[in-house]
């Protein structure tokens, strides 16, 4: 928003709670479990720009980080490329994907909307499966190295050390998170909000909504693409799964619960379905039952997700601090 | 001089002919409004002229140019700019920032200008209080939309047409839905605009229409039937037997 200028605290406070969870978290958990969570953040923020800033609802966000994985993946195998190369490459084929995708989806409104991203994704899904030779098809692509961050000869984090991993990957996605934040409170973001508002208005100010709506797309499908590179060289394995539509509905999902009216929601978002996939995927199952409950009571409740919650517990407990609200 | 123009311009909606051969001439500085009963075909006009709805026959010129068929977010770059018969604003948006989007796409859209920080766009905040002064909204910049009264948002609308330093305006029932004293505040302001701005206007209310307007045009059944200064209006025969043999 133009007109509310933020406060110092609140605008600096989410940083340094980030920064915070980002030293502490290898230490609860698997790092690569914890580097898993930033590399979903990455497509889940990536994704509310879509859903929660332009109103699109984008049912296909794993065809681009699928093919920025396996992009990353075929370089980092056949031609040993630096680091930053295979996450500029994974970047570059998410925008380029997104950009040829996004023109033919953004014709059409609502669930055809939807629905034609998620065909895209289809599409894309069964070429990787088909294609064997390239992709591995359902065994997915093996054998993909982690490159050293290096410049030149002088290597300054050796990364198959987890750890390093990790926090290589916690810097991609703060440089990311600043990225996305700095274009949703540009006057692109405005527009963005303008067309999820009301679309027809935002036209007929003389706004291009489809170049626009496009723009998002792309946007979306560069950092979807750039977090297909971490994924891919996380496990040293793209499986078949980054491409599926289901990681498509779990990016979906960790925008949702976390709540797609805030920008830092879809972070708490994907942090929690990472968190409970993995714990309790051991134990029990069925878990994605629980996931099914999480979704009715946020759509019953809690349209804003998880921020909304905190949000207001918090302000209940600021109504207790306050003096002579007994 | 000749501002908008319309040649046998017809919309058909399958039988229903909303706007039949529609030949309309609106000069500039003036005043001019469409009045007519509903059902009329005014605003099935206003979506044509905007690019809202495409003619079925027929042609619209803009100062001589042709722009026939032209796509609705094209005709602003004229410096056409409207309001709607329906409050059409964006209600979870500030007043504020209700006018700056307006705003901003007048003063910079265009390439990585969209990408600067919204701060460094300190022409477009002065454009904006500007607008948002003109119509009296100033002391609500920082309300939700949403939260405004309906005569409020009536008002709103107007900024947001304003913002955009339109040639023309299209006034869409500027007074619909307003109580008789917020109707009185929108006409003094309209009065006020129509000394710097060409308008067409579209109303329902007989005496806003009589006191505000240089040239009305009446139409019935998609069709004009009359045509004149406000006291020529009153006087038309024609015009009697529509309003009050066509109510329903």
């Amino acid at each position: 928003m133009v007109s509310q200028g933020q406060g110092f605290y609140s605008r600096w406070m989410p940083w340094l709670a980030l920064g915070v969870v980002i030293v502490l978290l290898p230490f609860f958990v698997r790092p690569a479990i914890a580097t898993v969570i930033w590399i979903f953040a990455i497509l889940a923020v990536a994704f509310n720009i879509l859903l929660g800033y332009t109103g699109l609802l984008a049912f296909g966000q794993s065809t681009f980080f699928g093919l920025g994985a396996y992009a990353a993946g075929l370089l980092l195998i056949h031609y040993k490329v630096h680091l930053f190369t295979s996450l500029l490459a994974g970047t570059l084929i998410g925008l380029v994907a997104a950009a040829l995708i996004g023109r033919i989806c953004i014709q059409r409104l609502g669930l055809y909307f939807v629905l034609l991203t998620f065909a895209f994704n289809q599409l894309f899904f069964f070429i990787a499966y088909q294609w064997n030779k390239l992709t591995g098809g359902e065994d997915g692509l093996p054998g993909v190295p982690r490159a050293p961050l290096q410049f030149g000869s002088f290597t300054l984090l050796d990364l198959s050390q987890p750890f390093n991993y990790y926090f290589l990957t916690a810097a991609v996605f703060l440089l990311s998170l600043a990225a996305m934040k700095w274009i949703v409170e540009s006057p692109l973001g405005m527009i963005f909000q303008a067309i999820r508002e009301n679309e027809a208005r935002a036209g007929a100010i003389g706004y291009n909504v489809k170049r626009y709506k496009w723009i998002a797309f792309v946007i979306a499908g560069g950092f979807s693409g750039l977090a297909g590179v971490l994924y891919s060289m996380l496990f040293g394995i793209v499986p078949l799964d980054t491409i599926h539509w289901i990681t498509s509905g779990d990016v979906v999902f960790m925008a949702l619960i976390g709540g797609i009216g805030n920008f830092y929601g879809p972070i708490i978002g994907a942090a929690l379905f990472i968190w409970l996939s993995e714990s309790l995927s051991v134990i029990w199952a069925r878990w994605p039952l629980m996931l099914g409950i999480a979704f009715v009571v946020v759509v019953l409740f809690f349209r804003g997700g998880c921020m909304e919650a905190l949000e207001r517990l918090w302000g209940l407990g600021m109504e207790k601090l306050k003096p002579g609200s007994r | 001089m000749i501002l908008l123009r319309t040649e046998k311009l017809t919309k058909r909606f399958g039988e229903l002919v909303a706007v039949d051969q529609v030949n309309l001439k609106v000069e500039e500085g003036r005043l001019h409004s469409v009045i007519g009963p509903n059902g009329a075909g005014k605003t099935t006009l206003f979506n044509l002229i905007t690019g809202e709805l495409q003619p079925t026959a027929g042609h619209i010129f803009f100062r001589e140019k042709e722009i026939t068929g032209w796509l609705p977010h094209k005709i602003p770059h004229l410096g056409i700019g409207r309001s709607f018969q329906r409050t059409n604003i964006f209600p979870k948006f500030t007043t504020f920032d209700n006018v700056w989007i307006a705003a901003f796409f007048q003063k910079a859209p265009r390439g990585l200008n969209a990408l600067k920080k919204t701060a460094t766009h300190p022409e477009v905040a002065e454009k904006v209080k500007e607008s948002l002064a003109e119509v009296g909204l100033a002391e609500r910049a920082n309300q939700r939309a949403c939260e405004l009264s309906h005569g409020d948002q009536r008002l709103l609308e107007v900024a947001i047409a304003l913002a955009a330093s339109p040639l023309f305006l299209l006034l869409d029932e500027p007074t619909s839905g307003l109580s008789p004293e917020e109707t009185r505040r929108m006409m003094e302001f309209i009065k006020k605009l129509s000394q710097r701005y060409t308008i067409l206007i579209i109303e329902h209310k007989m005496n806003v229409v009589m006191s505000l307007s240089d040239k009305i045009t009446v139409m019935h059944f998609g069709s004009i039937i009359a045509e004149g200064s406000p006291q020529e209006i009153q006087a038309d025969e024609s015009v009697r037997q529509a309003y009050l043999g066509g109510r329903r």
